[in-house]
């Protein structure tokens, strides 16, 4: 054997002990959980024999009652019994007064009442004459009769379910239709087979007799009954029912009130064995039989009180008997199917195998039919394996012989191959006869239920036999006669024995051993798995908030500051360790931008009661170093072990707020230009076109002096227009177009911007005072040429009625930021227009010419190079001063070039 | 309706071509009416409150109508309006803005201020002729039947 089918073989033994333990566990449940309950309430009929009766002592009784209270007591419940004739217990069950009854044929009358178990008997009818009547032999012979049948009973239900021609009546009981019968008041009853056997016997009516055929069609299911619809009871019953089935219960019950109904009239019974089947059954020195079988049977018959008398001869000729009839019980048979044909089994007293033996040293013995092929077989003739060799085509190449040991005898001699015996037997010859050079093979070819048998039919012998066997099995003489007979013959298998009980328990244990490494590696393993996981997650999660430009910071449930990301430091110019801890609420909650905060304090106090999903606010807050800034506050929440916890996500939004500024200051700009535009350019079409209309009446009526005026004035309007499209033209490429800035002398800057002004300079005989400076400017000389040169034209063109116009320019260094000025002494500048004059088209004088752009030029030009522009004037006739900054960045006052 | 006094209009308006426009669209419509004009708001003002050139009441008629330019360089329309419409001496002379521009905010500024009439000077001549004269003496009728 190798070590697998040892390990399967212990595996298999463990599941069935184990399910052994399982089902005994499940019945002390059963029994605990139910033993509690209430007992079921039943009834049996008084005169049902022998399925239900009652005895002279009060005491109800019978197969079916007993069978009910056994079904009930596996399933732990108890019963209790009222009694009543048939009508009445089943009015009974039908009003709901009792829960059960033992018994009810099943019928389709009944079917609508009750629910029924399935069935655990089955009975024919009978007809019962008087021993005078001749003339009855079937239903067909009862046409025009007078017929009784017990009120309701099954009989009646046939009779009347089909129209026979029979005048039926109706009696209380069963014995009351018997006894008129034999008062000549009927021709006939019919009843139950069983029942009326029983109930002949008791009453002693010896006048009547059963006819001995079945009534064709008058088969009935007896079965436990209970009230349409109870399903738990039925239920309760039905799986009571099989574990008394099951475990020889319903077995021993059947024996105790059928048997002595049939058992056969002779009284000495003859039991038939194999002459030669040590140890079971052989002739012991002085030729008396004996053996397990023989003492068994001997021990059976005590028991149950049967006068037995045991002839042992050659195994075929006692299987002949046996169907002949010539002897009434063959001690020990293997069940096969086809003897099952001939005779009765009883339950097994013993499961032997059989094996095949060989010479030791010769072939080895065979473990499988299919190993027998070609062998030369030898067995006894008549045994059952030679009915399985037979029945596997191996009858060609086997011999039959008498006995086991003359198998035996013959394979010693080299005339066959291979024996098949069993194995016990063949192992007492072994010892009998001192054989030493024999083997037996180890595994079973053949394994089979020895039993008592009898002829077919002789069912209340064998249930006699049963409940001897169950009987000497409860007083342990069937564990003493075994020990005695085949103990002995396990013995030489100790060491063996001992390595497979070894092997069950090790194997199981090396098993357990082996799982829980298995099982704690793979739980290391996953541990280490989801460990890596979080550790990986973490990372994802640190990366991620490392690199976020926004700030951001989560809040346990006490308000504090539970983590921080570095951002907090750009965003806050906090450290991010330390404002751990700290409330964060403080980072929001300035008093004095209370008032800034409150609807976004509000929005985010509901927003958050409401549902705390992300929602996002701009607030302003203040940086560590005080200033304000503006922030994007996003709100989340997370549900921890320890409460809610609040992330908040702060994004500095303080460079997009001044863009928007910017952004609104432009879109402000142009809304202004656009109205201007529309304004200024339609104001000189609206003259051109007027003046030529009344220049054409002009013409019409020749006024030479109005024709020049209204030409005047057309021409005027074309100017107007031309010196604001060229000066749009100029303002707009003040945007786009830059030269590559370069470092140019402020100097050169302003001599080129006088040299382009030299001729109106000259006109109006202005004097121009250049003070000293030795500075440089990085940019565009073009554009920055330019701030001085429209600053200069706007003092020539605004110098007034002056008679002496002056212009001074330079650079004032004395505050330390360099301030650039053009300053003139013309006619200034009311205060309240000093910021309207760098506005596009915004001229103060309606009799200046030019368009108004100029300023705003420069004004561009400075604001462009991140520089401010300003004008003083003390006010109208009081000359004014435009002062102007660039960055330092772009200043040089290293004159080294 | 009496002819006994001849209507006065005053004309505040910067740009001298326009000026010229209005006077000869009023001259065209009402031959009769005395137009006086002025380049600035501050002029307009001083001409309604006498004051400097206009000290002399035979210089500077009360008018029986103000139109005003918005823009002009040193006061504006829109700020002559609103003195004139503050003022119980003046508040009855109806102010009929020309403004160039069509633009709503100078509208509702002007109607805030309390104008009449608000005309927005058309390109076309002959339409704003036949505008300017129908204004004209409409305001100068129900102006008449205060007096």
């Amino acid at each position: 054997m190798t070590p697998l089918s040892l390990y399967l073989g212990a595996k298999v033994r463990g599941l069935r002990s184990l399910s052994m333990v399982a089902a005994l566990l499940l019945q002390l449940f059963f029994a605990v959980t139910l033993m509690a309950n209430d007992p079921i309430i039943s009834a049996a009929e008084i005169d049902y024999p022998p399925f239900s009766i009652v005895t002279d002592a009060g005491r109800v009784d019978g197969f079916s009652v007993e069978l009910l209270r056994a079904a009930l007591k596996a399933m732990g419940r108890d019963v209790t019994f009222r009694t009543g004739t048939w009508p009445e217990v089943r009015a009974l069950l039908e009003n709901g007064e009792i829960q059960a009854l033992p018994l009810v044929g099943r019928t389709p009358e009944r079917e609508p009442l009750f629910d029924f178990t399935f069935p655990y008997m089955s009975l024919h009818g009978a007809i019962v004459v008087r021993t005078d009547t001749h003339d009855i032999h079937t239903l067909d012979d009862l046409r025009g009769r007078r017929v009784a049948v017990m009120k309701g009973d099954n009989a009646e239900e046939f009779l009347r379910r089909t129209d026979h021609g029979i005048n039926i009546f109706t009696t209380a009981t069963l014995e009351q239709a018997l006894q008129a019968l034999q008062a000549g008041n009927y021709d006939a009853v019919v009843i139950q087979r069983l029942v009326a056997l029983r109930l002949l016997q008791e009453t002693g009516l010896s006048t009547l007799r059963v006819i001995d055929r079945p009534i064709d069609g008058f088969r009935q299911d007896f079965s436990f009954a209970v009230k349409d619809g109870d399903r738990a009871t039925l239920a309760l019953l039905n799986e009571g029912l099989s574990l008394i089935i099951f475990d020889g219960t319903y077995q021993r019950l059947h024996a105790k009130w059928f048997a002595a109904l049939q058992l056969p009239a002779r009284q000495r019974l003859i039991v038939g064995g194999d002459v030669i089947f040590p140890p079971y059954e052989y002739l012991d020195n002085r030729g008396n039989p004996s053996g397990f079988l023989t003492e068994l049977t001997r021990a059976i018959a005590f028991e149950t009180n049967l006068d037995i008398e045991i002839r042992l001869g050659p195994w075929d000729q006692v299987v002949k008997q046996l169907a002949d009839g010539e002897i009434d019980i063959i001690q020990g048979m293997f069940y096969s199917p086809e003897r099952s044909q001939l005779f009765d089994f009883g339950p097994s007293h013993l499961i032997t195998h059989y094996v095949s033996a060989v010479q030791r040293g010769g072939l080895p013995a065979p473990a499988s039919y299919a190993e027998l092929a070609g062998l030369r077989l030898v067995a006894q003739r008549g045994d059952v394996i030679v009915e399985e060799l037979q029945n596997r085509g191996l009858s060609t190449q086997l011999t039959l012989v008498d006995s086991q040991e003359e198998a035996l005898r013959q394979l010693l001699d080299g005339r066959h191959d291979c024996a098949l015996v069993a194995r016990l037997p063949a192992l007492a010859l072994f010892e009998k006869n001192n054989w030493t050079s024999v083997q037996l093979g180890r595994d079973s070819l053949l394994e089979r239920n020895y039993a008592y048998t009898v002829k077919k039919g002789q069912q209340a012998l064998l249930a006699k036999l049963n409940d001897g066997l169950q009987a000497i099995h409860t007083n342990g003489e069937y564990r003493r006669i075994h020990d005695k007979w085949l103990a002995h013959y396990h013995q030489p298998d100790t060491l063996w024995v001992t390595m497979r009980y070894s092997a069950i328990i090790l194997i199981p244990l090396v098993l357990v051993l082996l799982t829980t490494f298995l099982w704690s590696w793979t739980l290391r393993r996953q541990v280490a798995l989801q460990t890596r996981q979080i550790r990986e997650d973490q990372l994802r999660l640190q990366a991620i908030t490392d690199t976020a430009q926004d700030a951001i910071l989560m809040m346990n449930p006490e308000g504090e500051v539970a983590f921080s990301n570095p951002s907090v430091r750009k965003v806050f110019g906090y450290e991010p360790e330390e404002i751990l801890g700290c409330d964060l609420h403080s980072f929001f909650r300035f008093e004095d931008l209370r008032e800034k905060n409150l609807a976004a304090i509000t929005l985010t106090e509901q927003k958050a009661m409401n549902n705390g999903s992300a929602t996002a606010f701009e607030l302003t807050t203040r940086h560590k170093d005080g200033r304000e800034i503006s922030v994007e506050l996003s709100l989340g929440q997370v549900e921890l072990k320890e409460g809610t916890h609040k992330v908040g996500v702060i994004r500095d939004i303080s460079l997009r707020k001044a863009v928007e500024a910017e952004a609104q200051q432009k879109n402000e700009e142009l809304e202004q230009f656009v109205y201007l535009v529309s304004h200024d350019l339609k104001s000189p079409l609206i003259t051109i076109s007027s003046f030529l209309e009344v220049l054409q009446q002009d013409v019409a009526n020749n006024n030479t002096e109005r024709i020049a005026k209204d030409i005047h004035f057309i021409r005027g309007g074309i100017d107007k227009m031309d010196q604001l499209l060229t000066a749009l033209l100029q303002l707009s490429r003040t945007g786009r177009k830059e030269g590559a800035p370069q470092r140019t002398r402020l100097q050169t800057l302003i001599d080129s911007s006088l040299a382009a002004l030299a001729g109106p300079i000259r006109d109006y005989g202005i004097e121009v005072v250049v003070e000293p400076h030795d500075l440089q400017l990085f940019g565009d000389p073009l554009q920055l040429g330019q701030i001085w040169q429209n600053l200069i034209e706007n003092a020539i063109k605004y110098r007034g009625k002056q008679p002496k116009p002056r212009i001074i320019l330079g650079v004032d260094l004395s505050t330390g930021k360099p301030e650039f000025f053009v300053c003139d002494n013309g006619i200034g500048i009311a205060p309240k227009h000093a910021d309207r004059i760098f506005g596009l088209f915004t001229q103060l004088h309606p009799d200046s010419d030019g368009c108004g752009l100029g300023l705003a030029l420069v004004k561009k030009i400075v604001e462009r190079y991140r520089g401010s522009i300003r004008v003083e004037s003390e006010g109208l006739g009081k000359g004014s001063c435009f002062y102007f900054t660039l960055p330092e960045s772009l200043i040089n006052q290293d004159t080294t070039i | 309706m009496t002819n006994k006094k001849t209507r006065v209009i005053l004309h505040a308006e910067d740009d001298p071509a326009h000026a010229a426009i209005v006077e000869i669209a009023l001259q065209r419509i009402l031959g009769d009416v005395l137009l006086r004009q002025v380049d600035d708001g501050r002029a307009a003002l001083d001409y309604l409150y006498r004051r400097g050139s206009f000290k002399d009441p035979a210089v500077s008629p009360r008018p029986d109508l103000i139109l005003l330019d918005l823009r002009m360089p040193d006061v504006s329309g829109l700020e002559v309006l609103a003195i004139v419409k503050r003022d119980p001496e003046l508040l009855t002379i109806p102010v009929v803005v020309l403004s160039t521009s069509g633009n709503e905010k100078d509208r509702s500024e002007a109607r805030a201020c309390g104008v009449n009439e608000y005309l927005t000077k058309p390109v076309d001549f002959n339409k704003f002729v036949h505008m300017i004269g129908e204004i004209c003496v409409a305001w100068l009728q129900r102006s008449a039947d205060k007096h």
